[in-house]
């Protein structure tokens, strides 16, 4: 291992300063955007052939502090070493030649390109002026059978992609690049156990090669499993570093949250009530092929499988957001065919998007403007907005949703990844459905949010909401779901009862392990 | 929750108060009014005459069909669209107006005239809801829907006046009133009664934008159309009308323009309205992606091209380099709105 890790500082270009035991220093980091500090005399060294874990709330600085790293950002004060030499990045650019690549939370690759172009985009730049597209082909494939997803195309646009599979693109985009110092900020947010589980072999690979990797996470579980140190943020400023195996997880839930999590998953009286909405033998698209459940008032339906299982777009066409080539569609026993999100919602069927940029949020309006976006009626009289009746709404309302801003009246682009997701999620919540369809909804959010935000799932449902959620997150399935219907390759293949619930079953069928529970009707 | 709100007391300074923020806020928001500010010092350094009443009076006048043109173009282009279309509108509800007059001889009474101008006002929107049409539902791009109405409709107002002039006989009842409309002034402040159309129309699309769920959500449309469409609201509905709307605004512009002249040519299309009134609207801030600016700089942006203009008329710059200097300063405000927002981020 340190023979491998000399070896590869030797081969770079900072040799001569390569006595550091640090490959990666950031010191007395300081950072503020109009009056609100992001981040405050933060210090955080990363060793070579190190996987360092970088955690705290929503908000905390995390995402800030390798946008400073990477050059994306300015710092206010503060220098940071790369392999004991002081350098300035200044921009993206110095950041790259630095031997900096960054996975950001919000996808960047470029929507009307196709996979192959986005990954080696930087290629493009640098070098030759010919592209060599057989070769680009035979490369992307090659980098995407390593992560376990010979299933993309190489040359389907980036944005017919799903969000996971984006992600995927991304992380082969950031793989290309060779870095010395790779950061992954939150990259299996969307990810579920089975693509996790690749990665991490990847990672620890590179990190065998003496990478640093920066791995920023709000699940506790993986940086445990993965990550030698772990460093901890709290309203900008550093906890603590320590060593991963030296501390547990209430510990570290302590460090992030400054409080005891009790229950993570909050109590809730069920009572159900008739089924609500029922689909049958549901296609749609490619990915669709045969998708059959039904929920009930009062009940949390769990949409569970691998990524690319076709969860996502079975909601998408039973909507009738998306074309719906097949299938039965029941609402209160009546046959009906949604014609658009609009009809859905008119039926009171509220959707979250799984694709917070570009399908949840207005990044450029207001936060407040956001979240009562589907609720203007409620504070207008003939079509009027009462503004006053509309911001105390909005205050009281952000405030249990537990969105951390600086303003209410500030854009939501100014927001952390995690608060962004509960603008999203706010907007949602305040449209008060009876249906609920929820895609991801706990993405990027942290620990300590991810409770309150199912307490208002579980208050929806105590009002006989019915609620689907699709996660990619055992865990959530297993602790916040009523019933779960696994699905695999556009099949709803089994349903587990709330008893039945385990990360091993939910493997087995999602990876078609068990035989015996044929195609469920 | 235990961590709902940063607190303002996290920044340091007079008055907890972050000055170099609120610098950049300042610059960042209210750069196209500084910017006006500056030109009227300049102009009133340059031309003593700048500020006589007499001047600023007239330079008033001449902005009330551009005003209430680019708010029309306004509400198009916060939806993300474009309308180039606005001066084969007005000119059409111009020609409407003088021909449903002259030739069809409503100008004989003043109820005539009411339908003359209901006749102008609801061709201009006829065509604006055709530009609706075929961008929101039939997904045409707004560039070429609204170049092709453009030319169209141009072409059509040469058909209509076959090319000549349509002149008001001044002596019907009908067109007496609106020549006095067009030219005088009400007899209690003496300011022309365009600019009280203008005035209205100004205030009136401030309080839709601020105060109605029909201004919120054309602007949410244009910010983030796809996420509004998910939120279950019916986006189509804000792209159609936001083309009716400067449809409407055209045509008014287009009446006030045949009262003022007491004629009417197929010439008005051609006339700058359609550049004029894109580039007040970028140079208010508006973004041309969509989601993003205001009515109230709007009107500061057509009134720094107005006096940008009648600086140039003041030194006497002839009109084809000021037409060079008016390109320029348009790209210059594209420029500096792209700098601007660059910094807040
Ligand atoms: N462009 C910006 N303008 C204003 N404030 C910003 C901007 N970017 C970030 N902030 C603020 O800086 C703080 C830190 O944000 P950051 O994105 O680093 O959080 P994070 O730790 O990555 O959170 P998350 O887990 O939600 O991704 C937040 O309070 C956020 O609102
Ligand atoms: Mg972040």
């Amino acid at each position: 291992m340190l023979e491998k890790e000399s070896e590869i500082i030797s081969e770079g270009e900072y040799s001569v300063a390569s006595i550091s035991e640090y490959q990666v220093e950031m010191c007395n980091i300081s950072k503020s955007f109009a009056g609100v500090k992001a981040l405050v005399d933060v210090t955080l060294k990363v060793k070579a052939g190190e996987i360092h874990a970088l955690i705290g709330e929503n908000g905390a600085g995390k995402s800030t502090l390798m946008k400073i790293l990477a050059g994306a950002q300015p710092q206010d004060k503060g220098t940071i070493k790369i392999g004991g030499r002081e350098v300035k990045i200044k921009n993206p650019k110095d950041g790259l030649e630095n031997g900096i690549s960054v996975i950001y939370q919000e996808i960047s690759l470029i929507p009307d390109v196709s996979v192959m172009e986005n990954i080696f985009l930087d290629e493009f730049n640098e070098k030759k002026n010919i592209i060599n597209w057989k070769d680009l082909k035979v490369r992307a494939k090659k980098y995407l059978d390593d992560l376990g997803f010979g299933e993309i195309d190489v040359s389907e646009k980036v944005k017919n992609l799903s969000v996971a599979y984006q992600q995927i693109v991304e992380i082969c985009k950031a793989l290309n690049r060779k870095s010395t110092v790779l950061v992954l900020d939150e990259p299996t947010a969307v990810l579920t156990m089975k693509e996790v589980e690749k990665l991490f072999e990847l990672l620890n690979q590179l990190r065998d090669e003496g990478v640093s990797i920066i791995y920023i996470s709000h699940r506790l579980d993986e940086v445990f499993s993965l990550t030698d140190r772990i460093t901890v943020l709290k309203d900008g400023n550093l906890v603590n570093t320590v060593e991963s195996q030296s501390i547990n997880e209430d510990e570290l839930v302590r460090m992030m949250i400054g409080r005891n999590l009790d229950t993570f998953f909050p109590e809730r009286k069920t009572s159900m009530g008739k089924v609500v909405l029922s689909v049958k033998n549901l296609k749609a698209g490619n990915l669709v092929k045969d998708i059959s459940f039904e929920v009930r008032s009062g009940e949390v339906l769990g949409l569970s499988g691998l990524v690319g299982a076709g969860r996502t777009e079975a909601v998408m066409a039973m909507l009738g957001i998306d074309n719906l080539d097949g299938g039965i569609v029941e609402l209160d026993g009546k046959k009906i065919k949604f014609k658009s999100a609009k009809d859905a919602f008119k039926h009171k069927i509220g959707l979250l998007p799984e694709d917070r940029k570009s399908h949840g949020v207005l990044l450029n309006m207001p936060i407040k403007h956001n979240i009562t976006l589907t609720c203007l009626n409620n504070f207008s009289t003939a079509s009027c907005i009462n503004l006053k009746k509309e911001r105390s709404f909005v205050n009281q309302f952000s405030n249990e949703v537990g969105i951390k801003a600086a303003s209410l009246d500030n854009n939501v682009s100014s927001l952390s990844g995690g608060n962004q997701q509960k603008v999203a999620l706010a907007k949602l919540l305040a449209a008060h459905s009876r249906i609920l369809i929820l895609d991801e909804p706990t993405r990027g959010v942290d620990v300590g949010s991810k409770t309150e935000i199912f307490k208002l799932i579980n208050d929806m449902v105590e009002k006989k909401c019915a609620v689907i959620m699709i996660s990619s997150e055992m865990t959530e399935i297993i602790g916040m779901c009523d019933r779960v219907i696994v699905i695999r390759e556009g099949v709803s293949v089994g349903e587990l009862q709330k008893e039945e619930l385990s990360e091993i079953n939910l493997i087995k069928y999602a990876m078609g392990v068990t035989k015996d529970e044929s195609k469920q009707n | 929750m235990n961590q709902s709100k940063i607190d303002n007391n996290t920044s340091e300074g007079f008055l907890g108060l972050d000055f170099k923020s609120i610098g950049t806020k300042i610059l960042t928001t209210y750069y196209p009014l500084l910017i006006l500010i500056l030109l009227l010092i300049v102009a009133s350094i340059i031309s003593p005459i700048f500020l006589t009443s007499g001047n600023l009076a007239n330079l008033l006048r001449q902005q009330v069909t551009y005003m209430i043109i680019a708010i029309g173009v306004l509400m198009v282009m916060l939806t993300g669209g474009i309308d180039l279309s606005v001066s084969s509108m007005a000119g059409i509800s111009s020609i409407m107006v003088a021909y449903s007059l002259q030739t069809w001889g409503l100008g004989t009474s003043s109820a005539g005239l009411l339908l003359a101008i209901i006749i102008g006002i609801g061709s201009a929107f006829g065509i604006g809801l055709l530009n609706g049409f075929l961008v929101s539902i039939v997904k045409v791009p707004a560039i070429i829907t609204t170049l092709a109405t453009m030319m169209a409709f141009q072409g059509v107002g040469f058909m209509i006046t076959k090319g000549s002039t349509i002149l008001l006989a001044t002596k019907d009842t009908g067109n007496s009133i609106l020549i006095k409309f067009g030219e005088h002034g009400d007899p209690l402040l003496g300011i022309p009664y365009p600019i009280y159309v203008a005035v209205f129309v100004v205030v009136l699309f401030l309080l839709i934008m601020k105060y109605t769920t029909f201004g919120r959500l054309l602007i949410s449309t244009g910010s983030n159309e796809a996420a509004v469409r998910l939120s279950g609201i019916n986006t189509k509905k804000y792209i159609f009308w936001s083309y009716g709307i400067s449809g409407i605004l055209s045509g008014v512009a287009g009446v006030i323009i045949t009262a003022r002249t007491a004629t009417a040519t197929a010439l008005t299309a051609s006339v700058d309205y359609n550049m004029t009134t894109i580039a007040a609207v970028i140079i208010g801030g508006t973004s041309l992606l969509g989601g993003e600016g205001s009515v109230g700089f709007t009107v500061v942006g057509v009134f720094i091209i107005a006096v940008i203009g009648n600086i140039m008329n003041l030194i006497n710059l002839p009109t084809y380099p000021q037409m060079v200097v008016k390109a320029a300063i348009i790209i210059i405000a594209v420029l500096l709105k792209g700098l601007t927002s660059k910094k807040s981020h």
